[in-house]
Formats: structure tokens, sequence, C-alpha cells
């Protein structure tokens, strides 16, 4: 185009030269005096070029109008697309939403990426905490950090008014704000000289804390607070914008409440937590990995019983909150993208109907002269406008399942509360409108240009190219179908899996289990009056009424994760072996009072439980689990036999009891021993309670006076029944599979919808074909089945190919499925019969529709 | 209705243009310079507005263009009035003629 202008330009300017030189000019005189007149070869061509920019925008704009126009005029139609496009929009645009929040949003930290988790993995235990010792070694060994700091749990109780209460708490490292970068609202954070033991305690606030507990008093920071007996002075309040971990009510430092010397700071106690560190400016992931492999090393060489078999992990602090969840995101996103094109079959179908019967109008459109491209863009704008009208009542349907979702994730989903329909996602909505809206709109579009305009406008209207759009139609359909199968399949899946796993039995028995905590680290300092309130308390509970049985534990409630360890050295052959670093038997502990296994109805295979003077006494003896007992001694003679855990002391085993499962894993446990509560009696104990009724609440106060009546300070906090602890385990799971069930049944919905459309429209168009049949003798009942196996051939075409692709793809959700193989018969069988039963549902009307043809307006019909 | 000077403009240069193509193709200083002849010189379109008209009225399909050689056998763009062209010849005519009765018997009156 601009070639051809400028040639054009060119030529007038030489024929304006000749006609100068006509009238006398010399031929240079000529030419500038033509140039002149011109006025400008580049203005020229600047307005042309303005005056083609101007047309282009008209056009479009007219496009719009006539496409605005064109879908009013088929209400019926634009209602049911955009409906359609809706749904699969919205649900994209809901699903995306959390996506964002949770996975591709930056972390609310300054230069976040720099950010990195460190813990270490030993055996098959992928994480665990780290231990004080080795942290400074870090510390001081590593050049890649800009500052280390370690962060962990700690359950403090703060006594003001006579009053004790249970508060959250962070116990970190003097350069933990350093790390997060994060700056207080009022006062300061913690300096590297306070850190230590015997330095006047000091404590960070959190913004919330400060509000609902000391009402935003502005003169609290230099005040002291008495937290676990110990003055603290609160020298600062974080802002609530800090969510780092919770965030918690407030944070102390470690040095200040761990006593040096104590076991706090062995190199085998792993108490100081998770390590969080910001890389230096420069330094890569790989980097700082490397580094700390050497130091790995370094250290396990020097202190091989301690460290052997320690392995490093550092990730990015995102990678630690996120990292699990992103399977269970991508597979929902990759689930709700099949519903959207399963929509955009149906719309492509819907308007394939429609281009046929528009096929004149385009004819004489470019019998006119309007150019192919004209009409194809024209074709193109009107399906971008319908997906832009779907799209915006997407949006409306999106933000109400956005609120849907957050209000029925799981807890731990990370990152939830900032899930908003934001411009990230709104930019995400309009991007998927424009390529839905092409996508379909591809499909007439084609056919506009396949259109020779003499053959339609000769025919007026109906051609072979009917048919090959019959053909496309087919394929769409079988395509739907085949999707909707996939995602039929995988909910499928999904939904034994939860079954299943309900119906699984993990080794005990969680009706009717109340547990609660108690703090009792304050109230009894020392061992035996631990004792002794644990016998008091347990005393107190068994005369109850609607108290089956009692017991206390350390907190490894089963069922849930586990968090105590120990190493082992079992007896075998009369010996115990020698320690190979590296190589120490690591098992689960519990560590529990007798009543235990009644309380938790976990069967006792053989020998028995404890009596109460050998918990109250911390006697020499444990209880193992049958795996403990077969892997050591497989001949099942383990009673009698010693194991030597903590210390040179060899414990008797006086008991077997039956294997106890992670609820909703699959594999094993693992191994287990239970040891007496008074051998190693805990400063913050879990109740257990079996009550006799199954409404557990009215018992809580009950159990609370108790506690109270024998000492009125000791915090009580997390109450709640062992099932709903268990329940909020498989939380995830139950919302992926309610997830996916949902959009299985939408596909399934769009699926019917395509069929029966797709259908309708068939009699429509053979209706000549039926008159013909019908007239010529064939019974109502004929043109049924005909119609009938015409759907059925469909669906099961899409059925096949729906199997087989489901049979190659549910090998991914293996590592989702419990119960159940990735090709479970069973799943295939039922939704094969429920996709025909369907099918023949949607194409039911339909059919019924052709046995009512009128012969003789059927053959009237052209 | 409101015109602005310019639409009004080229709304007469479209009609002068798709006038001078009448007869017989001519390529774009020969309407130019049939522009001048049939308006007695009063008009004497500029490239600059002539090659936009040109355009403009070739795509609303009016005109019609093909390369050929011109007298001095030179190439040249010549353009053809198309049949819609005409139509739009004879309409535009008609409207303009009804404007200028229009308005010359606004101004006889008193």
């Amino acid at each position: 185009m601009e070639q051809e202008m400028a040639e054009e330009i060119d030529a007038y300017l030489e024929m304006l030269t000749d006609a100068k030189i006509k009238e006398g000019l010399n031929p240079t005189a000529a030419r500038r005096a033509a140039l002149i007149e011109l006025g400008g070869v580049e203005q020229v061509k600047e307005q042309v070029r303005e005056i083609r920019m101007g047309q282009t925008f008209e056009t479009i704009w007219q496009d719009l109008r006539y496409g605005a126009r064109m879908l009013l005029k088929h209400p019926g139609f634009t209602l049911i697309a955009v409906l359609t496009l809706a749904l699969g929009i919205g649900a994209n645009t809901a699903i995306f939403s959390v996506v964002n929040a949770v996975l591709l949003r930056p972390l609310p930290y300054p230069e976040s990426d720099r950010l990195v988790w460190l813990t270490e993995r030993h055996e098959e235990i992928p994480s665990r905490w780290v231990s004080f010792a080795n942290f400074l070694d870090w510390q001081s060994r590593s050049q890649s950090f800009e500052a280390l700091a370690t962060i962990r749990g700690w359950q403090m109780t703060m006594t003001a008014d006579g009053e004790a209460q249970s508060v959250n708490a962070r116990m970190v490292t003097a350069d933990y704000f350093r790390v997060m970068r994060a700056k207080p609202l009022y006062g300061r954070d913690f300096q590297s000289d306070e850190d230590r033991f015997g330095a006047p305690g000091v404590t960070v606030i959190s913004q919330d804390f400060w509000q609902t507990q000391f009402g935003g008093d502005p003169e609290l920071v230099g005040r002291t607070i008495i937290l676990n007996k110990q003055p603290f002075k609160v020298i600062g309040v974080m802002p609530k914008e800090f969510q780092h971990q919770g965030p918690p009510a407030l944070w102390v430092l470690i040095d200040q409440v761990a006593e040096p010397g104590s076991g706090w700071f062995q190199r085998d106690n792993r108490m100081a937590g998770n390590v969080i560190a910001r890389l230096k400016p420069g330094v890569t992931l790989e980097q700082g990995r490397a580094e700390m492999k050497a130091i790995e090393q370094q250290l396990i060489s020097e202190h091989p019983m301690t460290n052997g078999g320690n392995v490093i992990r550092m990730i990015t602090l995102q990678e630690s909150i996120v990292g699990d969840t992103r399977q269970s995101l991508l597979l929902l996103f990759a689930a709700v993208g099949l519903v959207l094109a399963i929509a955009c079959a149906n719309v492509a179908n819907l308007l394939l109907a429609r281009a046929v019967s528009r096929q004149q109008e385009f004819a004489i459109r470019v019998a006119l002269g309007a150019g192919r491209w004209r009409v194809l863009r024209q074709v193109l704008v009107e399906s971008v406008l319908l997906a832009l009208l779907g799209g915006a009542l997407g949006l409306l349907l999106a933000r109400w399942g956005v609120d849907l979702l957050v209000r029925f994730a799981p807890e731990d989903l990370p990152r939830l509360s900032g899930v908003t329909i934001g411009w990230p996602v709104l930019t995400f909505t309009l991007g998927l409108c424009v390529l839905t809206g092409i996508a379909f709109g591809l499909t007439p579009a084609w056919q506009v240009t396949k259109t020779k305009p003499q053959e339609i406008l000769k025919e007026g209207g109906r051609s072979a190219s009917d048919k090959r759009s019959g053909g496309l139609r087919s394929a769409f359909i079988v395509a739907e179908v085949a999707l909707a199968v996939v995602l039929l399949v995988g909910a499928g899946l999904f939904i034994k899996s939860l079954a299943r796993l309900f119906a699984s039995d993990a080794g005990f028995n969680a009706q009717n289990v109340l547990t609660m905590e108690l703090l009792l680290r304050e109230a009894y300092p020392s061992r035996p009056q631990l004792k002794e309130f644990n016998r008091q308390l347990l005393e107190g509970l068994h005369g109850l009424p609607g108290v089956e049985a009692a017991c206390l534990l350390n907190d490894d409630l089963p069922g849930l994760e586990a968090s105590w360890q120990t190493d082992i050295n079992p007896e075998i052959n009369g010996a115990y072996q020698t320690i190979n670093p590296g190589e120490l038997i690591n098992v689960d502990w519990g560590i529990i009072t007798a009543d235990y296994f009644k309380t938790l109805r976990i069967p006792i295979k053989q020998g028995r439980d404890f009596t109460p003077q050998e918990v109250l006494q911390g006697t020499a003896v444990m209880l193992v689990d049958e795996q403990l007992a077969r892997k050591f001694w497989p001949k099942g003679d383990a009673l009698g036999k010693h194991i030597k855990y903590d210390s040179a002391t060899p414990i008797e085993i006086i008991g077997i009891v039956g294997n106890v499962r992670a609820y909703g894993n699959e594999a094993l446990g693992r191994i287990k021993i239970y040891t007496p509560f008074g051998r190693s009696p805990l400063p913050r104990v879990t109740l257990a309670v079996r009550t006799t009724s199954v409404d557990a609440t009215n018992l809580v106060s009950a159990i609370k006076s108790e506690v109270q009546a024998i000492n009125p300070n000791v915090p009580i906090s997390e109450v709640a029944t062992l099932e709903n602890r268990l329940a909020r385990t498989i939380a995830p799971r139950r919302f992926n599979t309610w997830l996916l069930g949902l959009f299985a049944a939408i596909a399934l919905l769009l699926a019917a919808i395509g069929i029966y459309g797709v259908m309708s429209y068939t009699v429509t168009q053979r209706t000549r074909e039926i008159g013909i049949r019908l007239a010529l003798g064939a019974q109502p009942g004929d043109v049924m089945r005909l119609m009938l196996t015409h759907s059925l051939r469909l669906a099961l075409g899409g059925l096949t190919l729906g199997m087989i692709a489901s049979f190659v793809l549910t090998r991914w959700l293996k590592s989702w499925l419990f119960g159940v193989s990735a090709t479970d018969p069973l799943t295939f069988i039922v939704i094969s019969l429920l996709l025909i039963l369907v099918a023949l549902l949607a194409c039911f009307v339909p059919a019924r529709r052709a046995t009512k043809v009128d012969p003789m307006i059927a053959l009237r019909q052209g | 209705m409101k015109k602005k000077k310019v639409d009004l403009l080229q709304g007469t240069l479209d009609l002068l243009v798709l006038k001078a193509l009448a007869l017989e193709p001519l390529h774009g200083l020969g309407v130019s310079r049939r522009i001048e002849q049939m308006t007695k010189g009063t008009f004497q379109v500029k490239p600059g507005s002539l090659f936009p008209a040109l355009h403009r009225l070739e795509e609303a399909g009016w005109l019609q263009s093909s390369w050929g050689d011109s007298e001095n056998n030179r190439r040249a763009k010549f353009y053809r009035l198309t049949k819609a062209g005409q139509q739009q010849l004879e309409t535009e005519t008609e409207d303009w003629q009804r404007i200028a009765l229009a308005i010359s018997s606004a101004l006889k009156a008193t």
C-alpha cells in the first residue's frame, strides 16, 4: 500500500514537471516548481495515512455496532452463548484469582525473592528443625547471607492482674526483623547486644495484640509485662502489615529465654526452629546452596554423631510457604480450563449453526465487494464482543465464586487473605475473553471464507457447505464429550478416594474424643510438681460423669503430623549395636499416661498397658508398635526385650500395640514407641478425653473447672474434638474433591446442552428427509431410533476418546489418590454409563420432535 | 445540520472528483486539471487534498483504480467511476441542487 502510494505520488510529480517544462521552464526549475506545488511529498503521504487510519477505526466501530445489532436480533442465541461463556470464563477467573494470590504474587516483604528458608533433611524426614549450635556455625561460616535468624513457635503464659493467659509467641534471634526488613510502627526492634541470657528481657508485640490486649495504649512501649513469670519490657510494636507466620502476639529472643548449658543449646537437640535468611545482593540461590553444602560436609565430619546424615535444605521463602499447594492449584486450574474449552466448543457450534443461516448475508456482502477479510473481521469482532459480554457476566459470577472459595477453602491454604479480583485478574479475564472469542469465532469465520458467493446466491441458502459444517459440528461434540469424560473420571477418582479415606482404619478411633492443651510451664517448674499435677488431674477427671477415659500425652495425637522423635538402639540377640553415626534408628515418640490406648482405642496386641504407678514413677518400661516389633524381632518375641533411647538405661518392652497411621495417608506411619509420662514430664501437655455422649462440648466446661480447681493459673488452649482436628488435615483434599466434582458436573451439563443443541439442529436440518421417511411408511419409533443412534454415535465417539485420554492422564493424579488406583475399573464403568444415560436424555426431546414431523409440511419445505 | 467548513469542502471535493471522472478515466493530475477547468479556475486542488479524497472514494467503492500509461508514456494510476460511483454522483448532484436552491431562496428573502 505504502509502496503504491509512493509510486503514485512520484508519477504525479513527473507529470507535473513535464507539464511545467512544456510551459517553458527549464528542467530544474520545473521540478522545483512542481515540488512546491505538490506541497511536500511526506505531508501528502501523511494526510492519506491519516484518512486511512480514520477509516479503519470507523470500520471497526461499524463492525462493533453491526455485531451488537446482530446479537440483539437473536436474543435466544445470544443469551445461551453469553451464559455458557460466563460460566466458563467466570470459573477460570475465580480459580485464577486464587492462583494469583497464592502462587504468583510476590511476598509482601521488601525484595522477598532474596529470602530463603533453611531446614535439615534426615533420611525420610523431609524437613526438621535445626539445633542452635548448628545455626551458630552456619551463621559464622557462611558468606552468602546479609543476615540469618532462627524462628520457632513458643507458647508463653502472660500474667496480668492475677490472670494467666496463654499467648502465641515466636522465639527468634536478634537479626530476625533485619532479615525481613520489617520496621516497627512504634519503638524499635531487637539489638544484637540484647540477644544473650541475663540481659533484661525485651519483647516486640504485634499491632493486633497491642489493640486487642492493651487497647492500643500509646504508653505501652517502655512498660514491662510478665511472661512466663519473668519481666519483659515492650520495646516496639510491629505494624499489622507484617504478617509473617501469623503474625504471633509477640516476639522474644531465644537467648533470653533458654538457659545456656541447658538442653536447648546441645547440638543434638533441635530446638532452635527453622532458619530464615536474606541472601546478599548478587548471590544466587544456587551459589548459596553450594556454600551451605560445603558447610554441611564440614559439620558432618566435625560432629559425626549429631550431624551425620543431615542434609541442609534451602528453598526460597515463597516456596516454603506455597510449595505444597502448587500442585493442587495447578490441577484445579487445568480442570477449569477444560470446562472453558467445552464452553467454547458449545458456542462454536452455536455460531456454526448461525453462520450457515447467514451464508446468504455473507455472500451478498462479498459479492458487493466487501472483501473477504472485511467480512471475516466482522465475524471475529462479533465473536469477541460475545466473549466480552460473557466475560462481563463471568466476572460477576467470579466475584461470587471467589467469596465462596475463600469461605470454604482449607484454613492452611497460605496467603488466602489476599484473594481479590484486582488488576492482574482483570487483565487475565480480558485476555481470556479475547482469546476465547477468536478461538470459537474462527470456525464460523473459516466457514465464511470458504463460501463461493455465486453458489450461495444461486441455490438460495443451503448448500454443500452445510454438510461440511455438519462434520465440524460433530467433531466439536465428540471433543466436548471427551473432555467432559476426562473431568468426570478425575472427579470420580477423587470422590472414591475420599470415601475410602473415611472408611479406612487408621488404627485408632477418633470419635467422641475431646482434646485440649495445657500449659504447665509456669505453674509447675519442677518435675515432681508436674507429676503431681498430672496425677491429681487424671484422678479428678475419672470421677467426672460423661468421661469414659482420659489421658495425657505429648502433643502427638494419632493421625496428626508427628513432631516428637527420638533415636533408639534395640537389644538384638542380647547385645546392643555399636551406633554408627548417621545410622541411628529414628522413630516417632509418644509420651503417655496409662489409659492412652483405652482413650484412643488402640488395640494392645501383646503384653499390657502401663500401670498408674509406672507412669508416675517413670519406670523403665515402654510399649512399641507392631511394626517395630516385627522389624527387630521377626520371630514375634519382642516382649521382654530392651531398647535404649535417650540414655544408657535399657527400657523393657512390656506391650505391643497396633500400628497407627497418619490420617489420609496411605503409607504406613513410622515406627512408634510409647514411654511413660513420669520419665519425661512435659511442661506442655495435651489432654485427651473420651466422652460417653456424642456432644462433648458441655463436658468442656466441666473439664476446665476440674483443671482450675487444682490450679487456676493453668492456661488452657486449643480445645477441639479429635475428629475436628483430623478433619482439618484432610480439608485440602475435601476442597479439591468438591471443586473437581463441581467442574465435572458443569462439564457434563455443558456437554449435555451441546448434544441437545446439535440434535435439535440436526432434526431441523433433516426435516425433509424425515418427512420423506415418514411418508414412505416409517414408524415414529423408527425415526426416534434413527435420531437416538445418531446421538449415541456421537456420545460413544466422545466416550472412547475420553476414556483413552483418561487412561493416559490419570497417572498424574496418583499422588492425590487414596486406596484407589489411577485406572480403577469401577469408576471408568460408572462414568461410561452415566455419560450414555445423559446423552440419551439430552437428545430425547429433539428426537421426539423428529417423530412429530408432518410429512406434508416437510416435503413442501425447500 | 451543522457541517464544519472543512467537511463542506470535503463533501464538495468528493462531488467534484466524481464529476470529473464522469466522462472518462483519468489519473491524479488529470483529475486536478479537470476540476480546475470545470470550475473555471475557482478550485485548484492541491495533491494534499486530492490524494486523500481519491483514496477515500476508492475505499468507499465509488472509484476503481488501475495502473496504465499516461499521454507522455509514463506509468500513472488511473481512476475510473464504478456503477455505484455513478449512482452516488447522481444522488449527490441532486442533494447539492436542493441545498443550493434552498440557500439562494433563503438569501433572496427579506
